[in-house]
């Protein structure tokens, strides 16, 4: 781009190697120098010296061009590779090529890489070489106030005391450029300081000092008010580059810092840029992935779809969304065309969101919403079991009035009523199962529930000699629970580890602490699960017992999900069956 | 309450009793009217809410056993009849059956003035023990 800017310009550029020798040229150059004849090469000579030396300096130099001597103004300064740029213009007839060559110098100037702190001192000196000053500053209005921005003094002992002054403030005010002789430091020097002007707004003061009393002709006016004119364009315009690469570097932070992959990619799928989450993905360091093939980060997913929807922006120009699923993630990817308006190649932002856990969740949702329809039914079929028993149940009792004395008959009747019982036993145990709709969850102590349980279990546990040892050190935790309906999963537990426990056995029923958890045990010297079992016990109707219902562990295993928990069962080292419930622990609203 | 607390339908209730008996399971109203007759009280018994109202207009009663549920699902008939009794009569006793009570329910039915709310099946051995109770107070 910036070959075609120098063979574009109708001024001769060119370029040494410290050697001297040309080593580039714009045509404007090669046809001027054709056109030169004799005259100037000392001159010439000395730009060229003092710029290898480091400066970037201006001067007006005679040639003869077909015969007739003219006057050019050379700029010459250093550039990186070590050689000198020369740019020339001529200025033969009036101030306008000199002004044209400075503005041209600045504009070279602030080519560079190098920050905006960094040129003004260096404008200022290319200045103050330029037109014999002996000292330069900048100004920049800043809310009202006039502050220095950058100083430039040709030697150590010229130092002006820098406080904005008569001829600062007038230039401020008038909008033109102004000259005074002021005595500073007990010497008087002339002042001339020019207004930055970038369209109608002041936005600063260029000035300069010098010991002579200097006053300022009309060509000088002329082309300070041009080159402040210019100066403040240029510091404008790089003030905007400099705030465009902060902001640039303050977004590239900040979408590293998404923790979203984000891949922009080229309209034939390459990758043109990633995010830091998008390399983690990729498994590859940015450099390694930019400008491969998005399909060469790997024959599968995600990238066989990412490419999929690339080409689909490509092709369409409209925003493409797809879900991905890639092992045990899903991912919902929005892929959008991205118009740059400095490039012909449009991009495409791909930007990716983990839905894995959203996904988890409905299916945990739509899974509840199944076993609470479920819940309904049953609980349904439970009630209506009900009213015929107690039908069975209230006829059984006036038979046994009329059946007084007749023993063989009241056995049969006791033998009914006991599968009268069993079956009610079944309805509770389905209707507690299944009731989902009142739950009923509030912060609780899980310590009262247990004891309560275990109070509960004490008189089954006596009937057949059974001892239920509780060990509840850390068992206080606070949890978000239906003390009621939780205090059932323990009553299950201890009946079921009564239920396999031969007299004089024991049963232990620890409590402890985990991170954000309170866990218990309870555990029987019985004969355990059998390993087929195992994966077994917590299905409804699967039970180890003649005349069980072989609903207590599914109930444990509801009630234990209703307070988002988790239980396992298993057998003891030393044999009996130990039943694991993990249950999280509340820490208060927020 | 040890078993020898409970009635027997060979003690005779002294001065007959006015018990009216409502379930919409006539199979359940002749066993309970049996039982209850057997008891020596005098029983009514009504099938519907219209029965039940239009007896509970007929009549003063010093007991009234109803279920909750004399229609389809979710029918709460049983608390009709308990604002029906308490706005006739100051003294006559009631108490609501059910199969289907939910705490809520249980709340409202004593909240309006139920005497006992008793969950289906209950043997009638501890319904008449509850009655008598009742009628004693």
């Amino acid at each position: 781009m910036l070959d075609a800017l120098v063979d574009l310009s109708p001024d001769p550029l060119w370029v040494i190697d410290p050697a001297g020798s040309i080593v580039a040229s714009n045509s404007a150059f090669d046809r001027w120098q054709s056109d030169i004849a004799e005259g100037g090469a000392p001159q010439l000579a000395e730009l060229q010296r003092r710029a290898l030396a480091g400066r970037s300096i201006m001067a007006n130099v005679r040639l003869i061009v077909h015969g007739v001597e003219r006057t050019f103004a050379i700029h010459a300064r250093p550039v990186d590779s070590g050689g000198v740029a020369f740019t020339a213009r001529e200025a033969t007839d009036s101030g306008e090529g000199s002004e044209h060559a400075t503005e041209l110098a600045l504009l070279h100037l602030f080519a560079s890489n190098e920050t905006l702190r960094e040129l003004l001192p260096k404008a200022l000196e290319f200045l103050c070489t330029t037109d014999r000053w002996d000292a330069a500053a900048l100004w920049r209005i800043d809310d009202d106030t006039l502050r220095v921005d950058a100083t430039w003094f040709a030697s150590s002992e010229v130092r002006a005391r820098l406080a904005p002054r008569f001829a600062e403030l007038r230039a401020w005010s008038s909008h033109e450029v102004t000259w005074a002789v002021e005595v500073l430091e007990e010497s008087s020097v002339s002042v001339v300081a020019a207004p930055l002007i970038d369209g109608e707004r002041v936005t600063g003061l260029l000035e300069f000092f010098t010991h002579s009393i200097r006053p300022i002709n009309e060509p000088t006016r002329r082309m300070l008010a041009r080159t402040g004119g210019a100066l403040a364009r240029l510091i404008e315009r790089r003030q905007l580059l400099e705030q465009i690469a902060t902001k640039g570097a303050e977004w590239l932070l900040t979408v590293d810092s998404i923790g979203m992959p984000i891949l922009l990619v080229t309209s034939d799928a390459r990758v043109a840029r990633l995010n830091h989450t998008a390399q983690e993905l990729a498994g590859h360091a940015y450099d390694e992935v930019v400008g491969r093939p998005l399909i060469s980060l790997g024959e599968h997913e995600p990238w066989t779809t990412l490419r999929d929807v690339a080409t689909a922006v490509h092709e369409s120009g409209i925003t493409c969304t797809a879900q991905i699923v890639a092992g045990e993630t899903n991912w919902d990817v929005t892929a959008s065309p991205l118009a740059a308006a400095a490039s012909s190649d449009d991009r495409i932002v791909i930007a990716m969101r983990d839905t894995t856990e959203v996904v988890r969740l409905q299916e945990s949702v739509r899974r509840g919403e199944q076993l609470a329809a479920l819940g309904e039914l049953v609980a349904g079929v439970a009630h209506e079991v009900k009213n015929p028993l107690f039908g069975m149940s209230v006829t059984l009792d006036l038979l046994d009035e009329q059946l007084e004395g007749r023993t063989e008959s009241l056995e049969l009747t006791a033998a009914l009523r006991k599968w009268i019982a069993r079956l009610l036993s079944l309805t509770e145990n389905l209707l507690v199962y299944g009731r989902t709709w009142s739950t009923d969850m509030k912060p609780g102590d899980l310590r009262d529930v247990l004891a309560q349980a275990i109070e509960t279990s004490q008189v089954l546990a006596r009937d057949v000699d059974v001892t239920i040892d509780a060990e509840l050190p850390d068992a206080s935790g606070t949890l978000l629970m239906d003390a009621s309906r939780l205090a059932l999963v323990f009553e299950n537990l201890l009946a079921n580890a009564v239920q396999h426990s031969g007299g004089g056995e024991r049963i232990l029923l620890k409590a402890s602490r985990a991170a954000d958890a309170v866990e218990v045990a309870v555990s029987d010297r019985g004969p355990g699960f059998k390993p087929d079992e195992l994966s077994r016990v917590f299905q409804p109707f699967y039970t180890r017992r003649r005349g069980g219902t072989g609903l207590g562990l599914s109930i444990v295993q509801r009630i234990v999900d209703e307070h988002g928990g988790t239980v396992t069962a298993s057998n003891g080292e030393q044999g009996g069956a130990v039943v694991v419930v993990r249950l999280p622990t509340y820490h208060g609203p927020g | 309450l040890s078993l020898s607390a409970y009635p027997r339908i060979t003690d005779p209730v002294e001065a007959p009793e006015r018990i009216l008996i409502v379930d919409d399971e006539d199979l359940i109203v002749l066993a309970m009217r049996r039982y209850f007759e057997r008891l020596g009280y005098a029983v009514d018994s009504a099938l519907t809410l219209d029965e039940a109202q239009a007896l509970l207009a007929a009549h003063r009663y010093d007991l009234v056993i109803a279920d909750l549920r004399l229609t389809g699902v979710g029918g709460t008939e049983g608390l009709e009849i308990v604002s029906d009794v308490h706005r006739r009569s100051a003294t006559t006793r009631i108490v609501l059956l059910s199969a289907y009570g939910t705490p809520e329910v249980e709340r409202e039915s004593y909240t309006l003035g139920a005497d006992a709310f008793l969950h289906k099946p209950k043997a009638m051995m501890e319904i008449a023990s509850i009655a008598r109770t009742l009628l004693a107070h």
